[in-house]
């Protein structure tokens, strides 16, 4: 099963590196299993973009403005 | 702050014979050689009172902070307050709840967004965000879940007009999970609607979800694989006024279990979106983790891991870590950890992508279940405007005293 997911990760890193990549204003991606709601990211966000949801980071796709300040706080890398 | 009272008594009211009491108390600090000042302080209380059909919860997490000197953030100092009751009958649950957030200091300033009339910051004072929720346990193993909330911003701004700034929304779906948990199959949605009349800003957007999980049961032995895929369909702009592109993720996790000690875990996610251009990648993202675990039955274990993680998105993230708890004697613990990181940097003249490290060394003490007591020494190296090695010196506490019985 570990080779099933390898395959699948390689075939994802394939796909994006087959495309010409995202445009600079793709909405970010909170992984939820990585976030564990500590709220640095939503202290940060001078948009008022980011609110932590039952635990979750969750991000306004209208209210980001993609300046990264919470890619960059974040202690678990959960966001990207 | 006088309705949180009365729910807190009300709730306290409610609970006068076989409720049960569950409070915890985490507090830590640091500082470190850039400013020689506390850089952060955090002090988080919870309380969970539950009677019966009826919970009530408490949290609050007061937090302020100060860059050191080395990211241009500048100061907060905030306090922010979710309380929650929830009430069951039978099959339904409804929780309303109010998050309070208030800053205390002059606080960070508040960026107007680029599709506002006006441009400018006001200065950050806080919001008051009331919120339902609302749950339903449904035949054939259906399960709804609903949330609607409020919110209004407190801006203060330097010249003009107040903002006015507020904001309603809410999310729901409708869940089904197959008798052995092998899948779940939900369709739902979420909406939201911004309005900030002094400055001329208004933005509503809307989204359509489906997803499918799967949790396959017929794996070998210690194997755990779970698998996602959900459509997201947006309608909405971004703050450039570029339409929101519709969404498909896909995410597999999986946990191999090597020896009872050692577990393998192996996670990939990728996002395509449709846009003007059509479907374009939009992230991937891959990571490993070995973590090896003795003595789980002793009070305080003996763990190593080891991890990596890589992200590609209109940026780039990496990170290398290793973290390890060894136990030492009774419920002393040694910790020594080191994190490589790769990613965006806000920091003016730094490269667009900074590489930064950190070495640290501690040690925690547990007394019984009660009560953790830790202290770190970290360096740091980060590839800012210039090369910055600093030391930083963290302190906590972890209390969990025991639950009572009312």
């Amino acid at each position: 099963m570990m080779r099933y997911a390898s395959a699948a990760l390689v075939l994802a890193v394939l796909a994006l590196c087959s495309c010409e990549g995202p445009a600079g204003d793709t909405q970010l991606v909170v992984d939820s299993e990585l976030c564990v709601g500590c709220g640095r990211c939503e202290e940060v966000c001078p948009y008022g973009a980011v609110e932590v949801v039952e635990g979750d980071a969750v991000i306004d796709p209208a209210l980001c403005h993609l300046c990264l300040r919470c890619v960059e706080e974040c202690p678990k890398g959960a966001i990207y | 702050m006088r309705t949180i009272l009365a729910l807190l008594a009300a709730g306290l009211l409610m609970a006068a014979e076989g409720a049960t009491l569950a409070t915890t108390l985490d507090f830590d600090m640091a500082t470190d050689s850039l400013g020689f000042t506390p850089s952060r302080r955090t002090l988080t209380a919870r309380a969970l009172l539950e009677a019966g059909p009826v919970d009530f919860s408490v949290r609050d997490r007061y937090v302020d902070a100060d860059s050191g000197g080395l990211v241009p953030r500048g100061f907060l100092g905030r306090n922010d307050l979710l309380t929650e009751a929830r009430v069951s009958a039978g099959p339904l649950q409804i929780a309303p709840g109010i998050r309070l957030n208030t800053e205390i200091t002059d606080g960070l300033p508040f960026v107007y967004p680029q599709a506002a009339a006006v441009s400018g910051t006001a200065s950050y004072d806080g919001f008051t965000s009331p919120f339902l929720r609302l749950g339903a346990d449904l035949p054939h193993s259906f399960r709804f879940e609903g949330r609607g909330w409020m919110l209004t911003r407190d801006l203060t701004p330097a010249e003009g007009a107040s903002p006015d700034w507020s904001a309603t929304g809410a999310s729901g779906s409708l869940a089904w999970t197959c008798p052995r948990r092998i899948l779940t199959v939900s369709a739902g949605g979420a909406m939201s609607s911004t309005e900030a009349d002094g400055i001329g800003y208004d933005s509503d957007w809307s989204r359509a979800d489906l997803s499918l999980r799967l949790s396959p049961r017929s794996l070998p032995a210690r194997t755990q694989i779970l698998g996602e895929v959900r459509l997201s369909s947006w309608d909405g702009q971004n703050y450039l006024g570029n339409d929101l592109g519709d969404r498909v993720y896909c995410g597999l996790r999986t946990v191999r279990w090597l020896t009872p000690a050692l577990s393998f875990n192996l996670a990939g996610q990728a996002a395509f979106d449709n846009r003007e251009d059509g479907w374009t990648a939009a992230a991937v993202a891959g990571g490993a983790r070995l973590v090896w675990t003795t003595g789980r039955d002793q009070l305080v274990p003996t763990s190593l891991a080891f991890g990596g993680r890589y992200t590609a998105s209109s940026f780039v993230t990496s990170r290398l870590e290793a973290r390890s708890r060894v136990h030492v004697i009774a419920g002393l613990a040694a910790l020594l950890e080191a994190d490589l990181r790769l990613g965006p940097s806000v920091v003016t003249g730094a490269p667009s992508s900074s590489r930064s490290a950190v070495l640290g060394a501690g040690l925690e003490y547990r007394f019984d279940r009660n009560l953790l007591v830790w202290a770190r020494v970290e360096n740091a190296r980060a590839e800012l405007s210039e090369i910055q090695s600093w030391g930083r010196l963290s302190m906590g506490a972890e209390f969990v005293p025991a639950i009572l019985s009312l």
